[in-house]
């Protein structure tokens, strides 16, 4: 064994389910804008709740970009300031110490991941009608 | 307590007799008491054993099948046993093949990857390997005599339906497959808390084997994916058993709903199977290439990522039913970013591949996992392909469809699981298995893979149907059909050289010493112990890091070098970091989780066959001896144990720390989400069938004081149990009221329970007057499913109570009880805000 190869008995730093939750923030919002995007649109497409197709277009064409505005600016404020991310979550004891790198670069990438997803699915709303099936 | 010494944790010479005694506890049973045995080493060979053999099986319905479609207008097989044959192929390779391969390598692999003696709950592993046992064998038995269901490995209604599917042998697949979807979850469970709890110190997740991240994560996936279909096959069954129209359309219920259902466990399944093999192999090239791999942050991310965007894809199985176009953009979008993940994975082997500089050595292992980028990569292309809406609208139910996922599974789990057998055999076999056959047995399989599969591309293009027992002549079809024939038995002849090679060649017993010079701890001197001692790990790849800990783990220099207790025992240590928590003494062999998976299996099947009561007898047995089972579980404190270098600990836990806590918590996940599957459920028939839903389709809700009523019951009960939790005795002692306020807690449940059943009773609801009675009836179910469980758990604890097993220190049982008890109270307040609420708002 090396010489300063401490092992410390005990808990965890912090909360294991707020490491959790700062590692998977990425997903988490990608998946909070796939249900946010498709449970609204396909109710409102079932039930022709708006009346005309102009008006219905215009409603599912703002609720997906607003969503997904609001998710990716979410997953842009996360890769940009990590550590105020752990603060919010109450993670910031894991970033000390050599996992620190680690969380922080696995949250980045999922998150810029995420960000694609969330991207490559909320611009469908700029180029196709809501409603139709179109076949 | 901290320890830091250039020393090792412990001295030698080690006390004379410490190893034989660790030897002794950990002796398995001989002769036929083999099946009492829970050491993962024994009970993963049964396990692998079986999904190989079953494997077998299934690889030969699919030889037949190909006999049959060899040649236009051929008359081999009939329609009907064709329809049973690829229903049974899909189902078994699927379910009682690929899923419960990787889990058994999980239960194998993992305690020795992560040095721990066993994983957590080597009963309940057990448990789980003889259900999926039992189960399987007599699932797969039931194309001898006619039985086998024959509706599609995804048994679609409304072709499942009792009008369109008469007899049982669709129950055998609602029934049989349902329940070893349990086993599954209890694996799921097991493979969880052992990932995260019993990681030896310092082995942070930082530190985690790729393996040990893709069993993380395959386990994770199990507990949100199977629930859905356990919830469908429940629905489904009911509707043929019961008339609960669910799937009709013409009582407002929706075919589409099982496929929603289905698809939401079926996709992430293809991942649940792809994830380990791509961690099995994100072992094997580092060992082979001698060098770390190259983008280990990108791996884990890759993994986690897919573990998620694989439950966004669901809908594009579903891109012909007619919804709309933007809804089928937003699922193309995740199917086509899935791949990148993949992606990033298949580039991460290749350059530590590239980075070995020449030193990577072509061994059958490598091959397979040549072969596996090889067919994986097309496989995932094509997979790019159909993600397209219109590619996927031309290609759906074709040939074309069969190739792409041949080449996804057989590419993305069977090569990876060969190259595990040849890998991993050392491991618990004195033999290696041979490397000449097995290159034979590669290029065989490599090549008549690609010649049976390649050529299905092309006749799915030219449009020949899924699922057709013959065709006519000159279509076009008659050559490919004939290659892919030839492919498959040239496919075949490889695994028939492999099962020699393995029935001549592998002997389970003391593994071989590092044959491939791998980093990793599995490949420490071993026994039925697991290691000797609990290393302390400072890196990824310890064995290439750390000079010497082969022979100092053999040693016993590292942690927990013998038996403390005088039990089995592993270490636990924290989720994150991997700091040592405490000591679990872990029970040994014994008859009653094999019996209570014997009974299990025997309630499922009976009840296939509509023999009712010996049904019900099997069920109380099986409660029985889980009861018998958990007894001896929780035995309280003990006294706290140095395991070396200074540390000592203590050898019970209850609380947040505990991994019996961690397990309730995971099951809870499974349960929410299953009942979140029938949230789902409700509010999408609700899209279909508005005019069904009360009180225009239906009856009026009862008034609101039945609703505040259970509500008002259900608190009640809760603050019943927080009453009991803080008046339980101190050790040595008795609380006479604590029992009571357990009963009346349950009282409370049950009460609760009534009031919701008579409210809907009383108004003259009923279950198959349409989807929206069966879904408020559901629910109904759903919240007794879970009053019988505590009911059950509930008169346990009572029983320990009374024969003075649980006090403020011991207490385990109590928590358990406590966790599902407030968990089924605010699953029922949200069921009840949903089923009262949503109707009179709507309408």
């Amino acid at each position: 064994m090396k010489p300063g190869d401490a092992i410390q008995a005990g808990d965890d730093r912090g909360s294991p389910a707020a490491a959790l939750a700062y590692l998977v923030v990425g997903p988490l919002a990608w998946a909070g804008h796939l249900l946010l995007v498709y449970a609204p649109q396909a109710a409102l497409c079932a039930f022709r709740l708006t009346g005309t197709a102009a008006v219905e277009t215009s409603i599912v064409r703002v609720m997906v970009i607003g969503v997904t505005v609001l998710a990716a600016s979410a997953m842009i404020a996360a890769i940009a300031a990590p550590r105020a991310l752990a603060r919010l979550l109450r993670a910031t004891a894991f970033l000390e110490g050599g996992n620190g790198r680690f969380m922080i670069a696995v949250m980045r990438l999922l998150a810029v991941l995420s960000l694609a997803g969330v991207a490559w699915a909320g611009s469908a709303a700029l180029v196709l009608p809501p409603c139709p099936v179109l076949r | 307590m901290a320890f830091d010494e250039r020393d090792l944790p412990n001295p030698l010479p080690r006390p004379e007799g410490e190893l034989a005694e660790l030897e002794r506890v950990w002796a398995t049973p001989k002769g036929w008491r083999i099946v009492t045995a829970v050491n993962n080493t024994v009970i993963g060979i049964f396990y692998i054993g079986t999904a190989f053999f079953l494997f077998l099986v299934a690889g030969l319905l699919a030889l037949l099948m190909r006999t049959q479609l060899a040649v236009p207008e051929n008359d081999f097989i009939g329609q009907p046993l064709y329809n049973q044959m690829f229903t049974v192929h899909g189902t078994t390779m699927m379910f009682l093949f690929a899923v419960p391969a990787v889990e058994a390598l999980g239960v194998m692999l993992l305690p020795q990857m992560l040095a721990a003696r066993d994983l957590p709950f080597p009963r309940l592993s057990a448990f789980a390997i003889w259900a999926y046992v039992i189960g399987g064998l007599v699932f797969v038995s039931t194309i001898l005599y006619d039985l086998a269901p024959a509706g599609g490995w995804f048994m679609y209604p409304p072709l499942t339906l009792k009008e369109f599917s008469p007899g049982d042998n669709a129950d055998f697949w609602l029934l049989g497959i349902g329940f070893i979807e349990i086993s599954a979850i209890a694996g799921a469970i097991e493979i969880v808390v052992g990932t995260l709890k019993t990681r030896p110190p310092g082995m942070s997740l930082m530190r985690m084997p790729i393996f040990g991240w893709a069993m993380l994560i395959f386990a994770a996936m199990i507990m949100f994916a199977f629930p859905a279909v356990i919830l469908a096959t429940m629905m489904l069954e009911i509707e043929r058993s019961f008339g609960w129209p669910f799937f009709t359309a013409a009582q407002g219920g929706d075919p589409l709903l099982w496929q929603h259902l289905f698809w939401f466990f079926g996709h992430p399944e293809v991942y649940i199977i792809f994830l380990p093999a791509a961690g099995l192999v994100s072992m094997i090239v580092p060992a082979m290439a001698q060098r770390p791999l190259i983008g280990y942050r990108f791996i884990v991310v890759a993994l986690i990522a897919t573990g998620f965007f694989s439950f966004g894809l669901w809908v594009h199985h579903m891109f012909t039913t007619g919804i709309p176009s933007l809804s089928l953009a937003f699922f193309s979008a995740a199917s086509m970013a899935v791949a990148v993940p993949s992606g990033i994975q298949v580039f991460s082997w290749i350059a530590t591949m590239a980075a070995s500089r020449g030193r990577f050595r072509i061994t059958t292992p490598s091959l397979f996992v040549l072969g596996f980028l090889v067919i994986f990569t097309i496989g995932g292309l094509t997979g790019v392909m159909v993600a397209l809406v219109p590619l996927d609208f031309q290609v759906h139910d074709t040939y074309f469809v069969v190739a792409h996922f041949h080449y996804v599974l057989v590419g993305g789990m069977v090569f990876p699981l060969f190259a595990t057998f040849y890998y991993w055999a050392p491991m618990v076999s004195r033999n290696m298995l041979s490397e000449r056959l097995g290159r034979w047995v590669f290029w065989l399989m490599f090549a008549g893979f690609n010649i049976a599969f390649l050529p299905m591309h092309l006749t799915g293009l030219l449009g020949m149907p899924r699922r057709v027992w013959t065709y006519p002549a000159d279509l076009g079809w008659d050559p490919l059909n004939l290659l892919s024939t030839v492919g498959t038995y040239v496919l075949a002849a490889g695994v028939l050289l492999f099962t020699i090679d393995l029935v001549v060649r592998f002997r389970p017993g003391q593994g071989q010493d590092n044959p491939w010079r791998a980093g990793t701890l599995e490949w420490l001197p071993n026994d039925l112990y697991s290691t000797r001692s609990i290393p302390l790990v400072t890196s990824r790849e310890p064995l290439w890091d750390q000079p010497g800990l082969a022979r100092d783990v053999a040693e016993g220099r590292y942690f927990l070098p013998g038996t403390l207790t005088g039990g089995r025992e592993t270490l636990v240590t924290s989720p994150v970091e991997a700091r040592p928590q405490y000591v679990i003494r872990m029970p040994g062999p014994g008859w009653p989780p094999f019996l209570a998976a014997v009974f299990m299996a025997s309630f499922f099947l009976l009840l296939t066959v509509k023999a009712v009561v010996p049904a019900v007898a099997c069920g109380v047995l099986m409660i029985v001896f889980c009861i018998a089972w958990a007894w001896s579980l929780d035995p309280g404190p003990g006294r706290e144990v140095d395991i070396g270098g200074g540390i000592r600990l203590p050898t019970y836990m209850s609380g947040p720390r505990s991994h019996s806590w961690w397990a309730m918590v995971v099951l809870m996940f499974v349960a929410a989400s299953l009942y979140l599957a029938w949230v789902f459920s409700y509010l999408f028939l609700w899209t279909v069938s508005p005019e069904a839903w009360s009180p225009h389709g239906a009856p009026a809700l009862p008034a609101w004081r039945w609703p505040a009523a259970s509500v008002l019951l259900l608190l009640a009960g809760s603050g019943l149990l927080l009453g009991a939790q803080r008046g339980l005795p101190r050790r040595g002692e008795r609380a006479a009221g604590v029992p009571w306020q357990m009963l009346l807690a349950l009282a409370c449940l049950a009460a609760a329970l009534g009031i919701e059943l008579a409210g809907h009773w009383g108004s003259g609801l009923r279950p198959t007057q349409n989807a929206y009675a069966a879904s408020v009836y559901m629910a109904v179910l759903l919240f007794g499913q879970l009053a019988f469980a505590l009911a059950i758990l509930g008169g346990f604890v009572i029983a320990r109570h009374v024969t003075g097993r649980l006090d403020r220190e011991r207490r385990v049982s109590f928590d358990n009880l406590a966790l599902l008890f407030h968990y089924t109270v605010a699953q029922s307040l949200l069921g009840l805000a949903l089923v009262h609420g949503f109707p009179r708002v709507v309408a």
